[in-house]
């Protein structure tokens, strides 16, 4: 099924890139989501991918699954943008994120947002580059040897940064106290 | 095992529940025993719960038009430029203006308005030599008659 979607959309078929665009955009947009901070970047990185992706299409070789292809435009996308607005971002102290204005997400109910803002909080304290790998590891699922291609480093190295990562977050969350529980 | 050691297991592939049976023992009994590394897995396991908890939105509709409108097939530069030239379409001569009526119109108007310019200079120029004009008669007149009211003749008489 993907295979002749990108057989399609490749010949220029728009229907079935607009199908590619509905099985995808969901993990490309929360991807780029964890790894910017912010919805409007998020959305502004979404739209460069599929951009991208459309008019990569032809030179697709297929030798990779369609998401891990588009996992790693996306964090490619996301880190750049990241970098373009470094000094925007600053770390959180997550037992201070209840004091600190986050994005709403209105469509949402309150539990939601409190998860939402707390893993963002969370995320807020590494580097770009931990963030990614955490975050396709945790939110995304990913297998380290996929993270290994989708980031194209060494699957070893995958492994140091998220080890790394959740030590430093663990030590986060136990200073966090009744906030974190 | 030291701490850091169990520390290390807990947070790679005790987590991830690849970790061989003799190391879940292990792990398992140091945690049983230490409440500092305790702590630590109870920490990494929160940090799990908050990931799971976290919702995952979908992008907004205007995501999928910016990408629509940004892959649009661009008009080529003869077919952009033809349609700019496009003069004779007589039914739409009267809705709204062509670029090439603009433009026609604006050398018609440069032009009436540099030949009715120089019309009007030419026009000054003349009017003002036939003041100097009126004004030299003038004052020949007035030389004369007053050289003839002083009685020392007339002009002719004087070789003026």
């Amino acid at each position: 099924m993907e295979t002749e979607l990108i057989e399609l959309a490749r010949n220029g078929d728009e229907e079935a890139f607009r199908q590619i665009y509905q099985q995808t955009s969901g993990f490309v947009y929360n991807t780029a989501r964890r790894i910017v901070g912010r919805d409007e970047d998020a959305e502004e990185v979404t739209q460069d991918v599929f951009i991208a992706a459309h008019r990569a299409l032809k030179s697709f070789r297929g030798d990779a699954a369609l998401r891990t292809w588009l996992y790693r435009i996306t964090v490619n996308r996301a880190l750049n943008k990241v970098k373009s607005f470094k000094s925007r971002m600053r770390e959180t102290p997550y037992e201070d994120y209840m004091d600190t204005p986050q994005e709403t997400m209105p469509d949402r109910n309150l539990l939601e947002q409190d998860a939402d803002a707390r893993a963002k909080a969370l995320l807020d304290t590494l580097t770009p580059d931990f963030r990614a790998c955490i975050v396709l590891r945790e939110l995304e699922g990913l297998s380290y040897e996929e993270i290994s291609q989708s980031l194209g480093i060494n699957v070893n190295t995958v492994r140091t940064r998220i080890l790394r990562a959740r030590r430093q977050l663990a030590e986060i969350v136990k200073k966090g106290g009744s906030h974190a529980l | 095992m030291r701490c850091d050691e169990i520390r290390e297991l807990v947070a790679s592939t005790f987590i991830d529940k690849e970790c061989s049976a003799e190391e879940r023992g292990m792990v398992e009994g140091h945690l049983s025993a230490c409440p500092e590394c305790r702590a630590f897995h109870q920490a990494v396991v929160r940090t799990t719960e908050i990931w799971h908890a976290a919702p995952a939105p979908l992008p907004a509709p205007s995501v999928w038009t910016n990408i629509q409108k940004a892959l649009e097939p661009r008009p080529s530069v003869l077919a952009t430029m033809r349609k700019m030239f496009e003069v004779f379409d007589g039914r739409h001569v009267g809705l709204y203006p062509r670029p090439a009526h603009v433009l026609a119109t604006l050398v018609v108007m440069v032009v009436v308005g540099g030949v009715f310019w120089q019309h009007q200079k030419g026009d000054r120029a003349g009017n003002a030599e036939v003041s100097l004009s009126t004004i030299a008669l003038a004052e020949e007149r007035t030389v004369e008659e007053e050289i003839e009211e002083n009685g020392f003749g007339s002009a002719a008489e004087q070789n003026l």
